[in-house]
């Protein structure tokens, strides 16, 4: 009965030659040397509010490792109608026109068609920025994406906005998520839309009003809702859909 | 490990709360060294590619959908840093010890040496547990968490494991020390 001893024998020699002295864990130092991942996560918060709104006040909104990228309406009612139902592939070129007067960067696809703005924080490099968006539109005419999420609003029981949220997987190995509007009635009116912003943002979350199960593009969304009542007693209800099974 | 705690401070890291990400550094950071020195053989590097795992995470967490497979997520992310790395220092694909080769060694050296070698001709999925292990002593449970397979697997591969090494002892002379195992 020497095993176990030997198996004793065997676990202190490996401890002796491969155990560590404890490797250096120092949060504060690690965040000193990486600032900038720092920055794109404490920057997050302010941002999640500015991506409900790019999705609920325009028609299409991209994120970049959680970046907002807003369409313009255009792209939508087109993809609605079934105006890019692309056989072949068109290289969906981009053009920088500039910054608008409150620092936004402003892309538009060749023909017109889309408009992409971004905030200045979201451009680090103007080119790169306009090659992805080329590569995005590329996929998409393919219909190489995922769906990852739906998102909905409803005012006094009718649906105001469908957004379908798409990821897409760049060729360098990036992720991009992608808002494609489905449904825009825009039934809130602007001051109703930035009370119930503001009241999403300061509340954080309104009144649990459960679950519910619906099928979109043949794949089954659980949609978790909130429940918010405005000044004027509209109603308006915040449901995010996630495929069943990722809950 | 308590799961749902863990699940909350995911939470708040991809609601931009960096003590939260803090918490997780701290409780992941260890573990993160020990599977990247599985890899690259050098402890110097494997500090490295930690901290370049948790800059990545730090920067994607929000892609991140299984709030309770963060350490899983981790190992992943690290396994790819480690790798970038092997490739740019092709010239340490395995552990040969700290001390230069040319410097003279006495028999316990001489030991350490070959059990260095036993571990790193370890298949990938097997040195990865040794390492673990013995490297900062972690339990099978936080092993298992973070490779993401059962207790069970972790057990039954760990036994193995050092079966293979105690072969390769006895293969190279070090009968001495009777490290046969079960």
């Amino acid at each position: 009965m020497k095993r176990p001893e030997n198996d004793k024998l065997l676990d202190e020699a490996l401890s002796e030659t491969i155990g560590s002295k404890k490797s250096r864990t120092d949060f504060e130092q690690w965040k000193q040397k990486y600032p900038e991942a720092v920055e794109m996560l404490t920057s997050r918060t302010s941002r999640s509010s500015r991506e409900v709104r790019g999705e609920i006040e325009r028609s299409q909104t991209m994120s970049v490792r959680n970046r907002s990228w807003k369409y313009a309406a255009v792209v939508a009612i087109m993809i609605c109608a079934g105006g890019i139902a692309v056989v072949g592939v068109n290289i969906g070129k981009y053009i920088y026109v500039g910054k608008d007067d409150a620092g936004v960067h402003i892309f538009r696809s060749e023909d017109a068609k889309s408009v992409v703005t971004l905030d200045d924080d979201e451009v680090t490099d103007v080119e790169q920025t306009r090659n992805d968006l080329q590569e995005i539109e590329i996929l998409r005419q393919q219909d190489k994406r995922q769906l990852i999420r739906v998102n909905e609003l409803f005012v006094n029981g009718k649906l105001d906005t469908r957004v379908f949220v798409y990821q897409y997987q760049l060729s360098d190995g990036r992720t991009m998520d992608m808002g494609e509007g489905d449904e825009l009635n825009w039934l809130l009116d602007k001051k109703q839309r930035e009370e119930w912003l503001q009241r999403k943002k300061d509340a954080g979350s309104g009144e649990d009003f459960g679950v519910a199960e619906k099928e979109f593009k043949g794949c089954m969304f659980v949609f978790k809702r909130q429940r918010f009542v405005l000044s004027d007693g509209t109603e308006v209800i915040w449901s995010v859909g996630e495929p069943k099974g990722d809950q | 490990m308590n799961l749902n705690s863990e699940t909350k401070l995911v939470q708040a890291a991809q609601n931009g709360h960096l003590e939260s990400f803090g918490a997780l550094y701290e409780r992941y950071h260890s573990s993160m060294v020990a599977l990247a020195y599985s890899m690259l053989a050098d402890r110097d590097l494997a500090e490295d590619a930690a901290q370049d795992v948790f800059a990545i995470a730090c920067r994607d967490i929000g892609s991140l959908k299984s709030k309770e497979r963060f350490a899983a997520w981790l190992a992943g992310i690290c396994r790819n840093v480690s790798r970038q790395m092997l490739k740019a220092n092709k010239s340490k694909p395995v552990a040969v010890g700290d001390n230069p080769a040319a410097q003279k060694r006495d028999d316990t050296e001489d030991r350490r040496e070959a059990i260095r070698k036993a571990v790193w001709s370890l298949r990938e999925p097997e040195r990865e547990l040794i390492v673990m292990r013995y490297f900062d002593g972690f339990s099978q449970g936080q092993i298992s968490e973070v490779l993401d397979i059962s207790p069970q697997v972790v057990n039954g591969r760990l036994v193995r494991a050092k079966r293979k090494i105690a072969k390769y002892l006895k293969r190279n002379g070090y009968m001495g020390d009777n490290y046969e195992t079960s």
